[in-house]
């Protein structure tokens, strides 16, 4: 039981690592605190849904139109949402992202109801097994298109140049605008990788998980707390929290008890903001701008 | 001219009205339900409202409600609880002391009629709570609050009855549930009801409500391999649960739900994965149980299509079996006083199409029975008592 508690978490700490980047990301550079992050995963999740239901589309493989999909979403909000109220308060921010989550909530519950919903694929009930350990396909997948993602963005940020116009942004919006940087046409891009990042999760999620328009909700905590472990605003910190997240819930449901899982999880947020609050792989500049 | 005619029409209505109780010779009964029409459980207090109106009405077209020489034609008054307890509780209040209402019909859930069933005993108003069946509401010493419906505790009892009579028998049992009221008390009432039938209970498991990932819980269960695994939650997580299993292919002989498996979301939902699950039911249609206004449970489920142009669901026939178990008690006490009408329910036994009753002190109906189904080739089919199913269960389950 050890060892398939140990591998439960780590293909749980992939998904929970992609869902987190996003939001540590558009935190880190522009201090919002998406609190529609959750909503976009759950869009995500839908449009996985639709796309498999209506036209047989494996979400693994309609992930990028998902992407894609949601970037405009991400994109869009911001310049017209965000973009304006940050120029006049970053912390109205809040607010209006919250409004934001209870309207795109509400309006998938108007749209699709609140039933429950579920892609399943021929595979689902598949795994590898190695010795005692089953291996489930579905969720190797999901971990390992978590990590892929999670590098590819890494690389964006590091390589590109509008990844290093995001990363310059980040560190001092002033003197990017001197270097010939819009920060706000920035803010629309860090936003729309975001929201196609929480748009990835959803599609991952939606093989493992059923569906329903409360789907983000069970998610954002987790994202939280994987943040702050792994420092707000870092790709590599967001992925390696991750893993450490799924691991503690893991072990601790084996072998404390299912209840335990979260009082666990929360207990460890509260001591690395005590203990550390620059998180486990954070750089303390990301958070501070 | 004409407002000489006009004269004579007001004069001629008036006295139509004054003279119109004496000629209709016939009295009317007042029955008060406070009920959630809006908020959380809108949908399920509008299915209880619509079996309590059909009743209703069926009734009042044979003629009213008969006692002791007297012919009443039933009238509810609804009030929208908006699903909460306290507002209930203020409008059962309003229905029995300002609106005359002897008799109550009870709320959709426990919680909220556990805050109704206050008031309506201060008041002595009879209550028939069809949808409100934790075993605390029952055990209060409360002496005007009945209900048709099998308590909390009995969720998964019939599962384990049925599994009993099982070849290869099955022998050990695991338990799991999310951690809330009602799901508990169902647990318990499982695991007491499985040692008390000789199987071993290897495993009770409880998870937080809401909890995104379940695969701890099935990697748990994997390890006792139980020959039967009873699921206590809501429809979300069970099917997360299923799912998980299915991951771990952790494949046991029989799966049961305490919820329904012919809601429709459970088998779009779970596609083949549902195939072979097992679930509760309060009512099903083919139930053979006889009662003098709906006739059987076939006849319940053709009113009801006739009237709403939808299949009736448990919640409907549960509060339109209320109805009947009230009408025929009064019957039977020949008044409609509401303490002597008590003390005929608990000296009488009878059936309605929803099935048989006999009340003990607290107003536990000691006949209620619930149904097994079992989705078999994709549909729910009745297997579950013997007399009214239509299928024979499928055993040890094949699906994946």
């Amino acid at each position: 039981m050890f060892a398939q508690t140990f591998v439960n978490g780590l293909l749980l700490g992939g998904v929970y690592g992609v869902a987190t980047i996003g939001f540590s990301m558009v935190w880190g550079v522009m201090g919002i605190i998406n609190l529609a992050h959750g909503a976009y995963i759950m869009m995500g999740a839908y449009f996985s849904y639709m796309l498999a239901s209506r036209l047989g589309i494996d979400p693994f493989v309609s992930m990028p139109l998902v992407m894609a999909a949601l970037f405009c979403v991400g994109f869009t909000v911001q310049h017209l949402l965000l973009n304006p109220v940050m120029r006049t308060s970053v912390l109205l921010t809040l607010a209006m992202t919250f409004g934001l989550e209870l309207f795109l909530v509400d309006l998938f519950v108007a749209l699709f109801t609140s039933d429950i919903r579920s892609v399943n694929t021929s595979y689902s009930s598949q795994a590898l097994a190695v010795g005692p350990v089953l291996i489930s396909y579905v969720r190797l997948a999901a971990a390992l298109l978590s990590l892929t993602l999670a590098a590819f963005l890494y690389l964006v940020l590091t390589r590109t140049r509008l990844g290093q116009a995001i990363l310059a942004t980040a560190l001092d919006r002033e003197a990017a605008r001197l270097m010939g940087i819009f920060p706000e046409r920035i803010y629309n891009y860090t936003a729309g990788i975001g929201a196609a990042l929480a748009g990835a999760a959803g599609s991952l999620a939606s093989t493992l998980f059923p569906i329903s328009p409360g789907l983000g909700n069970s998610f954002i905590g987790a994202v939280f707390v994987i943040t702050v472990l792994g420092g707000i605003g870092s790709v590599t910190g967001a992925v390696a929290a991750g893993f450490v997240y799924a691991l503690i819930q893991s072990f601790a449901a084996s072998y404390l008890g299912v209840n335990y899982q979260e009082i666990v999880a929360f207990g460890l947020f509260l001591a690395i903001l005590i203990v550390r609050p620059q998180g486990l792989f954070g750089k303390r500049f990301f958070g501070e701008v | 001219m004409a407002g000489a005619w006009t004269r004579r029409i007001v004069l001629g209505c008036l006295a139509a009205i004054i003279a119109a109780p004496p000629l209709a010779a016939q009295e009317t009964l007042k029955i008060g339900a406070a009920i959630s029409l809006s908020g959380n459980f809108s949908r399920e207090g509008g299915l209880l409202r619509d079996g309590y109106e059909l009743w209703r009405e069926r009734l009042n077209a044979g003629g009213g409600l008969k006692a002791g020489g007297k012919t009443y034609k039933v009238q509810i008054v609804y009030y929208d609880d908006e699903s909460k307890a306290q507002t209930s509780a203020q409008l059962t209040e309003k229905l029995v002391s300002d609106d005359g209402a002897s008799f109550v019909f009870g709320p959709y859930s426990s919680g909220i009629a556990t805050a109704t069933a206050v008031i309506s005993e201060r008041y002595r108003a009879l209550t028939l709570a069809p949808m409100a069946t934790a075993n605390s509401l029952y055990a209060r010493g409360y002496k005007y609050i009945f209900t048709p419906s099998p308590l909390a505790d009995q969720g998964l009892v019939p599962i384990l009855e049925l599994a009993k009579g099982l070849t290869p028998a099955p022998k050990t049992v695991a338990i799991v549930g999310p951690d809330d009221l009602f799901p508990n008390i169902t647990s318990d009432g499982a695991r007491k009801r499985a040692e008390s039938l000789g199987f071993t209970v290897a495993y009770t498991g409880k998870y937080p409500k809401g909890a995104n990932d379940l695969s701890a819980v099935a990697t748990q269960i994997k390890s006792v391999t139980p020959d039967i695994i009873l699921a206590t939650g809501y429809v979300q997580d069970s099917i997360l649960l299923i799912k998980s299993l299915r991951e771990l292919q952790v494949s046991p002989k029989l799966i049961g739900l305490a919820t329904a498996v012919g809601v429709q979301d459970f088998r779009t939902a779970l596609g083949p994965a549902a195939e072979g699950v097992m679930g509760v039911d309060y009512w099903v249609p083919t139930l053979t149980w006889k009662d003098p206004l709906f006739d059987d449970s076939a006849g319940f489920a053709k009113a009801f299509e006739a009237k709403y142009a939808k299949p009736p669901t448990f919640h409907a026939a549960s509060g339109a079996a209320a109805g009947v178990v009230l009408q025929l008690a009064i019957e039977k006490a020949g008044t409609v006083d509401p303490t002597a009408v008590r003390n005929t329910l608990l000296s009488m036994q009878g059936e309605t199409f929803y099935g048989p009753f006999k009340f003990d002190a607290n107003g536990v109906n000691t006949l209620a029975g619930l149904n097994v189904s079992q989705i078999i080739g994709g549909q729910p089919k009745v297997i579950f008592p013997v007399a009214v199913k239509q299928a024979d269960p499928i055993y040890p389950r094949t699906g994946q």
